[in-house]
């Protein structure tokens, strides 16, 4: 009976695991980042906006198996066009399908002259190293891709989540506060910023950020763990947990783990209580 | 007299006996039972020993007798001989005869020496007079019969009128009529001479000769109607025969039409022999009359066994009398008249019944002539005077050459071609031309060859006269010159027209006969082939202006098969031109971007039988292109596939470079699988050639299947085809790539097995830190005590050392539990000394758990390090607060207040150490940036590590800002 529990648990969380996060933001004065990535657009959003010029925003409508077959039919017609081999691998990268995303990245990077395109291409190589657990590489990837067009903002925000996921906060704050980012008003940014402050301690300076963002975002799972986190920093267990349980699961394994730990703890803390 | 008479009987009976005898028994020799009985009765009379007159005078007859077997023995020779081309002189064979004739005369003249003034002297005379009529040259018939004659006074002497008789015979047979009437006209008074008729007939013959043509005719016709009297001998049948002539000579053929009509029943073998002697007189409208009267004859009493004749003498009377109109009126007549014969006879078994049919090669000669003769005169007046020539008489000779053709048509081709030349005579080509056409078409069924080559002549000096039409010249050209070659392939005149031939088919775009014409050219003259090439060549050309691809791909798959020997070259050549004709429109089509039609075109090129494997590979990887321009990049891998099937090594070869670029276009389509398999393809087949292109699929190959995330695969086209390629640093390429690939995936099984199938650097070394990293980053424990065997199993030194740390990690992690868990005073009562030890002992662990884990904050060990730094800033922190938080139960306030107080100061030192370690580990984490697990795991709330995940809440970028 048990192995069988434990079996059907495992297939359950395998079935609903997903390699991201939906981050999705309707509302495009909440997505500092909306004119370099679609990747967070809602579905709204996408809608409104025409795919003839740019067919990748198709992949982002769940038609991405289409969207690479018409990439293929229009092969002559658009691969001189800068995007073309970058937005392939984003439709594969949609898909989940990280190999190939990855080698049309690559070719992207290897084929194009223009700096901007290179950019793009470093940045989201980056996040595949990422994916793969390289945290070397895809921090040099994505410092290359800094380097190479400056006023993006994309790479500069992937390498604070790099921060703040190994430790480094002040650092994440220094690239989210300044440049680029000044005055942006974005979900992600002030989650991070909230994220990086509560873990340098300052609780206070993370309240701030975490009063910004809206209240529908906090069903997000890791801005619910995190809140909760903050929350039990600030002695309010309850709070954390009507956090924890009003939270939408991720299906992400990591993010999962670190749920059930903090709900684990709210449990005791409550117990204690 | 009796006696000579009874000899006659007696000889006549022996004639009619032996004729009997002969006629019995066929293989009797009639002469020589004739001779031996005359010479046996000579004999016998010979051998007597006293000969009288009668005896003498019987010896003298039988002389004669055998006289005249002699002649006629003589007389046979001659005509047997003479048939036979001897050419001796006709008396040479009558020698026999003259000389026994001579020893009878002379027996004779003996006799009578011998007895001057028998009774038998006139019958001597008689006889002598026979002889000599009948086989001497010594003219003394005459003579001898008029001794007769003088010796018999009775005038109805029998012997006399014998003697008469034979005497106007004489005259007659010498022409002398008029005394040949003299004696006739008196032998005609013994009206019991049964020879009477014949006398008659004689003595009209002999007044016809003098021109007494009433008493002609009236001698005659008594001798016809005395014929009708038993008494004497019926000549009708001579009388008949001869009294038409009569009549004509009196110039009376119509009262001849007239007696035949009235006396015979059937006058018709009489009445055509007398319309032909009165056609010569030049009595026309009699003859006429009398011919048609014989028609008559002929329709009303159903004689058509006279037909044949008649139209015979009808030819001779119209032909006699140039109405040559009326001739071939009749002509045809004949011919329809023969082919009825021909029918009836096929069906009538009874030959008496069968018409008559032998007068046809007469009646065709006749034809011929007046044909001929009329032939020559138009073509004579046409010389003389273009406008002269008569055109009916041209009309006549073309009726009858058809009836010519009709009847004799064995030689059809000479009456073709004769028709032909009639046409030429007068300049009528167009229907000359057609003429000669026949003429040759029959000489080549009949194999005719002297008639062939002159109708050729005939006809290709017409055409070369250019007087008909353009293009019926051209037809008759065309005609003559390949019938000529049928005739005479070769041949002097054939060697030229081969080419002429060629060259008028070729102008007319008629490549089939043009060929065929090089081809028989070639069979008979190869030593031209090179001449030969270059017209087909022009045929070729032409073709290819006029982009004729079904042409073009049908003389291609024949010069495949040896047509004219080709060069293979030259084939080749053909064939790319074919092949760029034929896909010049659809890679137009392409081009114009209608890629579906285009492909549809080349598609549709491949499965046409009608082209060579050249052509089809070539459209087959043409259409691979345009699929592939598409996007489809299956089916351009499909026709990739026919192509090949039908490509030689060598072509293929060729084609690589170009099928390298699809196969990187292929990827490029996102098609892996597909560009992997060509790659595989290609190394597979070329792999002997080691050069770039294969170094650069062999690269692609890797990287499709990498790509795919088959590892095996990968790996596999590493083993099988490192020989292939000319770079062998991509087979380390490839390793490096594949070992990236696992370590990526974090495949400890795979990484593992890799390293254990290539065990060298530096995956060796990229290994083990592998392996440490996952050890530390992992949370799987199964997968932390694999790698922990695998550490032992490496036996390493690092590994080793690695192995030890780790331990010595574990340990520490428990004996930090163990310090944690320490309870420094409990007791009651405080013992100061007690305390002290018990704190000494205390810090005496901290010592030896410092002095023993110390080593690990330095560990190359990344995450170990810092773990083990956290570790002993944690330790230091338990110890310090441990310490501070000492409160001994039983101690008073002030030694409670003063214990504290130095507790705490104790307490701070190791607070200090755990904050220093804190500080040294932050600024190492900040200054290096490490990105760790180590360095992810101590950043924590709450000992929960951030959810923020680089890889989860990153962001792909897809455009620049605008």
């Amino acid at each position: 009976m048990k192995t069988t529990l434990i079996i059907l648990t495992l297939i359950i969380l395998a079935s609903c695991s997903s390699s991201r996060i939906d981050r999705k933001i309707d509302n495009v004065a909440w997505d500092s980042l909306a004119d370099e990535s679609y990747l967070r657009w809602g579905e709204s959003r996408l809608e409104k906006q025409s795919s003839s010029q740019l067919p990748v925003i198709n992949c982002y409508k769940g038609k991405a198996k289409e969207t690479l077959v018409q990439y293929k039919k229009d092969y002559e017609k658009l691969v001189g066009t800068s995007y073309y081999w970058l937005h392939i691998g984003n439709c594969y990268f949609v898909q989940d399908a990280w190999s190939k995303a990855e080698f049309y990245y690559q070719m992207s990077l290897n084929e194009s002259k223009n700096a901007t395109v290179k950019s793009i291409a470093l940045n989201n190589l980056g996040l595949i190293h990422f994916k793969h657990e390289q945290w070397e590489k895809g921090k040099e990837l994505l410092k290359e891709s800094m380097k190479t067009a400056s006023e993006f903002k994309v790479p500069r925000y992937n390498m604070s989540q790099l921060y703040l996921q190994f430790g480094h906060y002040d650092k994440a704050i220094e690239l989210l506060t300044q440049g680029p980012f000044k005055g942006s008003q974005d979900i992600d940014v002030y989650f991070s910023l909230a994220n990086a402050w509560l873990y340098k301690g300052d609780l206070e300076a993370s309240g701030k950020y975490f009063a910004q963002i809206p209240k529908d975002h906090f069903r997000r799972e890791d801005i619910a763990a995190t809140y909760a986190l903050y929350l039990i920093r600030k002695n309010d267990i309850k709070g954390a947990s009507e956090i924890m349980k009003a939270r939408e699961r991720s299906g992400v394994l990591e993010i999962t783990a670190i749920s059930q730990k903090i709900e684990k703890m709210l449990a005791v803390k409550m117990k204690e209580e | 007299m009796i006696v000579l008479l009874r000899s006659f009987i007696i000889c006549a009976f022996l004639f009619s006996a032996a004729g009997v005898s002969a006629a019995k028994e066929k293989k009797v020799d009639r002469w020589n039972e004739l001779m031996k009985l005359v010479t046996t009765e000579m004999k016998i009379l010979e051998s007597t020993k006293k000969k009288g007159p009668d005896l003498r005078y019987r010896m003298l007859e039988l002389h004669s007798e055998i006289l005249k077997l002699i002649h006629e023995k003589n007389n046979k020779e001659f005509l047997a001989k003479s048939t036979n081309g001897d050419r001796r002189p006709k008396e040479e064979y009558f020698k026999e005869t003259r000389t026994y004739y001579a020893n009878t005369k002379e027996f004779g003249f003996a006799f009578l020496k011998e007895y001057p003034n028998t009774v038998h002297k006139p019958w001597v005379f008689f006889v002598l007079g026979l002889n000599s009529r009948d086989y001497g040259r010594d003219n003394l018939a005459e003579e001898y019969l008029l001794k007769t004659i003088a010796m018999v006074n009775d005038p109805h002497n029998s012997l006399r009128h014998h003697a008469e008789t034979a005497l106007a015979d004489h005259y007659y047979n010498e022409k002398q009529f008029k005394d040949a009437i003299v004696y006739y006209e008196r032998a005609i008074k013994k009206s019991e001479d049964e020879w009477l008729t014949k006398h008659l007939f004689n003595l009209s013959w002999c007044y016809l000769k003098v021109h007494d043509f009433d008493k002609a005719i009236k001698a005659i016709q008594a001798s016809y109607f005395k014929s009708k009297d038993k008494s004497y001998v019926d000549i009708r049948d001579q009388v008949l025969e001869n009294i038409g002539s009569f009549y004509v000579y009196a110039s009376r053929p119509l009262e001849g039409l007239e007696f035949y009509l009235k006396h015979e029943k059937d006058p018709v073998p009489y009445l055509m022999p007398m319309g032909l002697k009165a056609m010569n007189k030049g009595h026309m409208k009699e003859t006429e009359e009398i011919l048609s009267s014989v028609q008559e004859l002929i329709n009303k009493n159903k004689w058509p066994k006279y037909q044949e004749q008649l139209f015979h003498t009808y030819l001779d009377f119209y032909r006699h009398y140039n109405r040559f109109s009326d001739h071939e009126k009749t002509s045809g007549q004949f011919v329809r008249y023969y082919q009825k014969a021909d029918e009836f006879n096929t069906k009538t078994a009874d030959k008496k019944l069968k018409l008559p049919v032998d007068g046809r090669e007469d009646a065709i000669e006749k034809m011929r002539s007046l044909a001929g003769f009329l032939q020559v005169k138009v073509a004579k007046d046409m010389k003389e005077d273009e406008s002269r020539y008569n055109e009916d008489e041209l009309n006549i000779v073309l009726r009858l050459f058809d009836h010519l053709i009709v009847l004799d048509h064995t030689k059809k081709v000479e009456y073709f071609y004769f028709r032909a030349e009639t046409f030429y005579s007068v300049r009528r080509w167009k229907d000359a031309a057609p003429s000669y056409v026949e003429a040759i078409l029959e000489a080549k069924t009949v194999k005719n060859e002297v008639l062939g080559r002159k109708s050729f002549d005939s006809l290709l000096a017409l055409t070369g006269m250019e007087v008909l039409p353009k293009d019926e010249n051209k037809k008759f050209l065309i005609f003559a010159y390949s019938e000529h070659l049928v005739f005479w392939p070769k041949d002097e005149r054939s060697e030229q027209i081969y080419p002429k031939l060629f060259e008028i088919y070729h102008e007319m775009h008629d490549d089939v006969k043009a060929s065929q014409v090089l081809a028989v050219f070639n069979k008979y003259y190869p030593e031209h082939l090179k001449d030969q090439q270059k017209h087909m060549t022009r045929v070729l050309d032409y073709f290819i202006d006029q982009k004729n691809t079904v042409k073009l791909a049908h003389w291609v798959n024949e010069m495949k098969a040896g047509f004219l020997s080709f060069s293979k070259e030259t084939v080749e050549k053909a064939e790319i031109t074919l092949g760029n004709i034929l896909f010049m429109q659809y890679q137009d089509m392409a081009k114009k971007g209608d890629r579906v039609a285009a492909a549809k075109g080349f598609e549709s090129i491949y499965v046409h039988k009608l082209y060579t494997d050249k052509v089809k590979y070539q459209a087959a990887f043409f259409a691979a292109m345009v699929q592939l321009e598409m996007g489809e990049t299956s089916k351009s891998y499909h026709w990739l596939e026919l192509a090949h099937a039908r490509m030689t090594d060598e072509q293929w070869q060729e084609r690589r470079v170009e099928e390298l670029k699809l196969t990187e276009r292929m990827y490029r389509l996102q098609d892996f699988v597909t560009a992997f398999n060509m790659t595989k393809l290609h190394l597979k087949k070329f792999c002997s050639m080691k050069d770039d292109t294969q170094s650069r699929f062999f690269e692609i190959g890797v990287m499709t299947a990498l790509v795919e995330e088959n590892t095996k695969v990968a790996e596999g086209m590493l083993s099988s085809f490192r020989n292939c390629i000319n770079k062998p640093e991509l087979i380390s390429k490839g390793l490096q790539q594949i070992y990236v690939f696992l370590e990526k995936q974090g495949d400890f099984h795979g990484l593992r097995l890799f390293v254990q199938r290539h065990s060298v650097e530096p995956y060796i070394t990229q290994y083990r830190y592998s392996l440490q990293k996952w050890y530390w980053e992992k949370s799987s424990l199964t997968l932390k005590e694999s790698i922990l065997a695998e550490f032992r199993s490496l036996k390493n030194d690092e590994t080793s050392r690695w192995l030890v740390e780790m331990n010595l990690f574990e340990k520490a992690k428990k004996d930090r539990d163990i310090l944690e868990a320490h309870v420094i005073w409990d007791k009651p009562v405080f013992d100061g000394d007690a305390y002290n030890k018990s704190l000494e002992a205390y810090l005496l662990k901290v010592q030896a758990f410092k002095n023993s884990y110390q080593a690990l904050t330095q560990s190359t060990q990344v995450d170990l390090a810092i773990l083990a730094t956290r570790h002993f800033s944690q330790v230091y922190q338990i110890v310090g607060t441990k310490i501070q938080a000492v409160r001994p139960k039983g101690m008073d306030e002030a030694t409670t207040v003063a214990f504290t107080g130095a507790m705490k100061n104790v307490g701070q030192e190791f607070l200090g150490v755990s904050a220093q370690f804190e500080k040294n580990l932050a600024k190492a984490l900040k200054d290096k940036e490490t990105l760790t697990y180590g360095s992810r795991s101590i950043a924590s709330v709450e000992n929960v590590e951030n959810p923020v995940h680089s890889f989860f809440t990153g962001v792909t970028m897809d455009k620049a800002r605008e």
